[in-house]
């Protein structure tokens, strides 16, 4: 089951939100791989901003799904998804 | 947990199986090959090494297959690497037939020989489209130059190691089979190893994650296989007797690597 999108209104450091992900992305892709993805794929959805709102992470989960579905299949990629919303939730406000 | 298991069970056989053969190649005088490692038993721990390989590679292919979603690029790709690696059991089920039921020596061509030809345009294909699925994943897997750098030196490697082999097959060709066969094999592995080569440069920029441990074990066990093809060719070619046992370890490295990175890629999906 999906785990619900974050809402539009939330805002976060974008930095941090590309470190988490790396983070839950590491043990599948490894640690370069992680690092340059998020980032390449923040650059593709033209995030340059030092925060990102809920509209722009959930955009760029998604592309990160999309990948991963090729090598994880569309259950496991699901979920690796649900772990990245969960820990970027799970970071502070903005400072 | 299950698939956890069976990966450590088969890493530990194939190690175990891999240095018996090794060590006959490098000191086949021992006399532990005299007795208990006879002829025979070190025919039955290839064959029947081999076969069990492909056998828990065959069911595990067929469990990931219907992991992934109907009609994109990687559900057909693992289906025809599927049907590809089913194929090539099939093949390794007529050599423990010849040599351990039916107790005849294999010739060659066998009727095994039909399952491995089949099982080419299969992986081949399933390669190509893995290839296609990277591309698309939108990963940064380099730039295309590179692949073609490294594909056109894979072939020209490919077309130096083959030239000794096809030369003397069509200057003076044998039977008509047999010829096509020895012309085929190398023709097919240079495609085949061309395309692992590549995946394998793309896994490399995965490294550190379970993916790449996937796919260098899978594609590892390909490069192995058409090494071993090769030696296979030259054995045939110039009656190189004594690398007998190292084109055995080469095939049986490759189908348990092959097998290994199923059971890691089940593992990952599980």
């Amino acid at each position: 089951m999906p785990g619900l999108p974050i809402a539009a209104s939330v805002r976060k450091n974008t930095s941090e939100v590309l470190e988490t992900i790396s983070r839950v992305l590491e043990p599948y892709i490894g640690k370069l791989m992680a690092r340059t993805s998020a980032a390449a794929h923040c650059n593709d959805l033209g995030i340059r901003s030092v925060t990102v709102d809920g509209l722009q992470i959930e955009a760029l989960l998604e592309k990160l799904g999309l990948a991963l579905v090729i090598f994880l299949g569309k259950d496991k990629a699901g979920t690796v998804v649900d772990d990245m919303r969960k820990a970027i939730e799970a970071l502070g406000e903005p400072r | 947990m299950r698939a956890r298991w069976l990966g450590r069970a088969l890493s530990i056989l194939l190690a175990a199986l891999t240095l018996v053969l090794v060590v006959r190649a490098i000191a086949p005088w021992d006399p532990m090959f005299e007795s208990p490692l006879t002829p025979r038993v070190i025919l039955g721990l290839g064959t029947w090494g081999k076969f069990l390989f492909l056998l828990v590679a065959s069911v595990a292919s067929t469990l990931i297959v219907g992991k992934f979603e109907p009609r994109t690029t990687t559900r057909t790709a693992w289906l025809l690497l599927c049907a590809g690696i089913i194929a090539i059991c099939l093949g390794q089920a007529c050599f423990v037939t010849y040599q351990f039921i039916l107790n005849r020596k294999v010739v060659y061509p066998s009727l095994a020989d039909i399952f491995f030809m089949i099982s080419y345009p299969l992986v081949i294909g399933a390669l190509v489209l893995f290839l296609r699925a990277y591309k698309e994943s939108g990963f940064p897997i380099g730039p295309a130059s590179e692949r073609v750098w490294l594909a056109a030196g894979v072939a020209l490697l490919c077309a130096v190691g083959g030239y000794p082999i096809l030369k003397p097959l069509i200057v003076n060709p044998g039977a008509p089979l047999k010829t096509l066969l020895n012309v085929l094999y190398p023709i097919l592995d240079c495609i085949l190893l061309i395309l692992a080569v590549l995946l394998i440069r793309i896994s490399l920029r995965f490294r550190g994650g379970t993916i790449w441990r996937v796919w260098v074990m899978l594609l590892g066990g390909f490069v192995s296989l058409c090494a071993g093809d090769t030696l296979f060719a030259y054995y045939l070619e110039f009656d190189w007797v004594e690398v007998g046992d190292l084109i055995d370890a080469l095939f049986l490295l490759g189908y348990g690597l092959v097998a290994l990175g199923i059971v890691y890629q089940r593992e990952l999906l599980a």
